[in-house]
């Protein structure tokens, strides 16, 4: 069990903040909706009927779909671009794809390589970029799920203001589903490209995300 | 390490992951 703990460090502390913090934002937001609803003299929603709301998830997913796209975006983005002195990326020279050789793939592959690595054809290359899939696939979902929770929640409040309801369509072209979607990209992109930029010149001791305190500014590629 | 320590975790994020993108969307569905 210590070993689970030790060996699953990172997983483990992030998904316990996850799941607190969502905690939280479920009770705040309960809170927030029940003020919403008193200042529309509604009568107040439980805290379980809250979670089981569309405002909620919409919520949820919003900042869900801006995170995904984010990860997704660097992944792809570093392997083509390249930032000189920052460890979040690549050598100078080295973008792109790589040989087979460089990312043992097929008969480059060793004992411990996966077996979709070494296999070559559809799988190998499916393996290859299996966690962009994965991350797109994620963030086109939540999004995706946030246009369709939004939608309602959207409708709810069209309602409580005696406006038309708006179809689906109506709300994934609207304003709110768009400054939904791009207050929260906008943050993104400027934390990740704040990250490649700081890293350059800034440094935390013992992290990997930085170089080595005494490395060089202008040294690319490097993890401390 | 052994493969199947990290297996476990892994399974947890896509489960979860999986389960609230379905919970939202049935909830989104059903107009809650």
């Amino acid at each position: 069990m210590r070993h689970f703990a030790r060996d699953n460090g990172l997983g483990l502390f992030f998904g316990g903040i996850f799941l607190l913090t969502l905690v939280g934002q479920a009770l705040v937001g309960h809170a927030d909706f029940n003020h919403g609803q008193m200042s529309h003299q509604d009568d107040p929603i439980s805290l379980g009927r809250y979670v089981f709301s569309s405002s909620f998830g919409s919520d949820v997913m919003e900042n869900w779909q801006s995170e995904f796209l984010q990860f997704t975006l660097y992944i792809l983005a570093t392997v083509w671009l390249l930032q000189r002195g920052s460890p979040e990326s690549k050598e100078m020279g080295k973008a792109g794809g790589e040989s087979d050789e460089d990312q043992k793939v097929g008969e480059h592959a060793d004992a411990k390589s996966p077996r979709w690595a070494r296999v070559g054809g559809w799988r190998t290359r499916m393996y290859s970029n299996s966690l962009v899939i994965v991350m797109t696939a994620i963030w086109l979902a939540s999004w995706g799920v946030q246009s369709v929770a939004g939608h309602v929640a959207y409708n709810a409040e069209q309602f409580d203001h005696q406006l038309a309801a708006v179809s689906w369509f109506g709300y994934v072209t609207s304003s709110d589903f768009w400054n939904r979607t791009l207050q929260n990209w906008q943050s993104e992109f400027l934390a990740v490209g704040s990250m490649a930029v700081f890293s350059i010149y800034l440094r935390q001791r013992g992290s990997p995300e930085s170089k080595p305190v005494g490395a060089p500014h202008d040294a690319t590629g490097v993890e401390g | 390490v052994r493969a199947g320590g990290l297996t476990v975790l892994f399974r947890w994020y896509v489960l979860l992951i999986l389960a609230l993108l379905v919970l939202f969307l049935i909830i989104g569905f059903l107009g809650l």
